[in-house]
């Protein structure tokens, strides 16, 4: 397949192709869903984040 | 050309720099750092994530093996889009970064710390990070140092040197963490190197389809002249005489054969040289005898030495090895090296990476994530599909080049690390391997800033726990021991390189990839999934894990084992199970199955945790019990 002389080296070439673009499509499909809400835990986490850049620098 | 690069460099640096600058600046509040998240592009995301996994130990460290080893190394390409991209980023990504901003978790070991409220687990985990990093870190370094090392010529010290200071320069003072936006760059830029350089490969050798049976026939031509050492002899003969037009005799070949073995003992060059020279002019009167001719046959020896150890009988295909377009023999010993150790251990590994766990935690919501899913799976496709492929593929350049006319692993002097180096350098005009060492530059860039972040809150925030700190105040004992663990971290980093043979690129990031898996996978998967599980539990599954496997590498698995020497030392032999299949059987192969089996176990007789702290962890988020 493919010129592979083993026919599961060029399944596994293909396969790859195919989860590629399964992960393309995936994406795709979901690309509105899932919340988008920031809360004050999230702020809370990214302020001290922050805090945590400045000590690494 | 040098000067071109070292402009081409420092223009590229300028960009990287005053991304890096802009990005850190423009980030006046919190709220500003997170809605950053919501303004930018989920491709960024996507592609500071991939800039991250994926480095110079993919690109030419498991390229380089897999010219070696073949095409089936290509299952990793898979494992890596599906496991490392799908399963990461929804499976393991969108809990994650519920969990975490639930927990107030900033590190890997404190996400896994505060959900099973142990301070050990966190601490130990910590251990385990900055002990075992600096050896992946090291892997990453010595790949673009591999590549200054041809592109330029020089010594490989000197490269690792210069590489590590350019690497270091950008890690200390563009951020640790690194822009998003610099990140996306360097993916972007990633992107397009592999994607021209496996258009040009495919090209070059006539289209997709015949160089993929290209590198079935070649495979057949070369195991067929080294099957006996009379057919060897008899190539090599064939092969000099054609070369520089003269008639080499049968018997003679036998004895230029045997004076090149001789010779190749004397350690000093200038006398092996005039040695030889001598010989020839006395043996081959017919033969020009000047540096090229001698050179081309000693080479030729060389290279059809080593193709008669990979190739001939007694070779690879003893171990299970059948070609670079071939399935290993099932079970066999190249298949547990192959399958247990770089695929599994990678595949999978990924998974439980602390360096990039954390990143889902900056992300602002599953909506990215779902979005990044799109961009990062055709990333990994594009890049790692072309390592797995222009790999063989290289086969076919050295082979039909009329001063190799070998095999690559032969071309490369038995190194795998030099392969791609040696490779792009052959085939492609300056211009394109300048674009390429940004490349590698972009691609260690990104990993080793996640690194050495990762080994710097693993020592401020994990080993050194601050107890009853306000955690925004700036606590100048935990700045300072973040500060020296990075340096002890880049220290060891840079020893390492040195250290660490020829050829260890892919199997040192295997080892630690493997060796995080078996610790951490089981507790943080189960601790996003499953409310049951204990703190007794975890720590027991970290710890039995991470002990399996590390007594596995010391003492059982042989290439490991015998680098370290300490086997030999205390039982007199490489490895306590040398000589059988098992001493090729990778530590994750025991590690992971001891550790789930002691999260499991472990889980049904000790103390649950309260039902407010779980319900609190799980806030959002089904759990499955």
């Amino acid at each position: 397949m493919l010129g592979f002389s083993n026919f599961w080296i060029g399944l596994i070439y293909i396969l790859n192709i195919v989860a590629g673009l399964g992960c393309l499509a995936y994406g795709i499909l979901n690309w509105n869903k899932g919340e988008d809400v920031v809360s004050e835990e999230d702020k809370a986490w990214a302020r001290e984040e922050k805090v945590i850049e400045q000590e690494l620098n | 050309m040098t000067l071109t690069f070292a402009l081409i460099i420092t223009l590229y640096m300028g960009v990287i720099f005053y991304l890096g600058y802009r990005g850190y600046k423009g980030t006046k509040t919190a709220t500003d750092y997170l809605l950053a998240g919501r303004k930018a592009h989920p491709a960024v995301m996507a592609l500071s994530y991939g800039a991250t996994f994926i480095s110079t130990s993919a690109i030419v460290g498991f390229s380089g093996l897999s010219a070696r080893f073949g095409t089936s190394m290509m299952v990793l390409t898979f494992l890596n889009i599906a496991v490392g991209i799908f399963i990461a980023f929804i499976w393991i990504g969108k809990r994650t970064r519920r969990m975490g901003h639930h927990l107030d978790a900033h590190t890997f070991p404190e996400l896994i710390g505060k959900r099973y409220r142990s301070p050990f687990i966190q601490k130990f985990s910590g251990w385990i990070i900055f002990i075992f990093m600096p050896l992946y870190s090291a892997t990453v370094l010595i790949g673009g140092a591999r590549f200054l090392e041809e592109t330029f010529q020089v010594n490989f010290n000197v490269a690792l040197l210069i590489f590590t200071v350019v690497i270091a320069a950008y890690v200390i003072t563009g951020g640790l963490r690194g822009v998003m936006y610099t990140e996306a760059l360097q993916g972007a830029i990633m992107i397009i190197g592999m994607l021209i350089l496996t258009i040009v490969a495919y090209v070059s050798f006539g289209g997709v389809t015949t160089s993929h049976a290209k590198l079935g026939k070649i495979y057949k031509e070369v195991k067929e002249r080294v099957a006996t050492p009379e057919s060897n002899e008899r190539f090599i003969r064939e092969y000099l005489n054609s070369k520089f037009k003269i008639s080499i005799q049968e018997n003679e070949i036998t004895a230029l054969k045997k004076q090149v073995e001789e010779l190749s003992k004397v350690s000093d060059e200038k006398a092996r040289l005039l040695a030889f020279s001598n010989y020839l002019r006395d043996a081959l009167p017919e033969l020009q005898v000047n540096q090229q001719t001698m050179d081309a046959i000693w080479k030729r020896f060389y290279y059809s030495q080593v193709e008669m150890q990979e190739l001939g009988k007694g070779g690879l295909e003893k171990l299970g090895f059948r070609g670079w377009d071939e399935t290993p023999e099932a079970f066999s010993i190249f298949w547990w090296i192959l399958y247990s150790t770089f695929v599994l251990g990678v595949g999978i590994g990924v998974l439980a990476q602390p360096q990039l766990a954390v990143r889902f935690m900056t992300v602002k919501s599953n909506r990215e994530l779902n979005r990044a899913v799109a961009v990062g799976g055709i990333f990994i496709m594009i890049i790692i599909g072309s390592v797995y492929i222009v790999g063989p593929l290289t086969n076919l350049f050295f082979y039909n080049h009329p001063d190799y006319n070998t095999i690559s692993f032969a071309a490369a002097g038995g190194n795998v690390d030099k392969v791609m180096p040696l490779f792009i350098n052959l085939s492609f005009p300056k211009w394109f391997v300048f674009i390429f060492m940004l490349t590698l530059l972009s691609a260690a860039m990104s990993t080793v800033a996640s690194q050495f972040h990762a080994i710097g809150t693993a020592v401020s925030r994990d080993i050194y726990q601050r107890k009853n700190v306000d955690p925004l105040e700036m606590d100048q004992k935990s700045v300072f021991w973040s500060k020296i663990g990075i340096v002890i971290g880049i220290v060891i980093t840079v020893i390492l390189g040195y250290i660490l043979g020829a050829g260890v690129i892919a199997r040192g990031t295997a080892i630690f990839f493997g060796l995080t898996a078996a610790s951490f996978l089981p507790a943080f998967v189960a601790g996003l999934y499953f409310k049951n599980v204990t703190k007794a539990a975890a720590a027991t599954s970290i710890v039995s894990g991470f002990s399996v496997s590390l007594i596995w590498m010391v003492f059982f698995q042989v290439k490991p084992a015998s680098a370290l020497g300490l086997c030999q030392a205390l039982f007199g032999k490489p490895s306590l199970v040398a000589g059988t299949k098992w001493a090729v059987v990778d530590p994750i192969i025991l590690g992971l199955p001891v550790a789930i089996l002691a999260l499991i176990v472990v889980s049904f007789f000790s103390r649950k945790f309260e039902k407010d702290h779980v319900d609190y962890c799980f806030q959002g988020i089904k759990s499955v019990k």
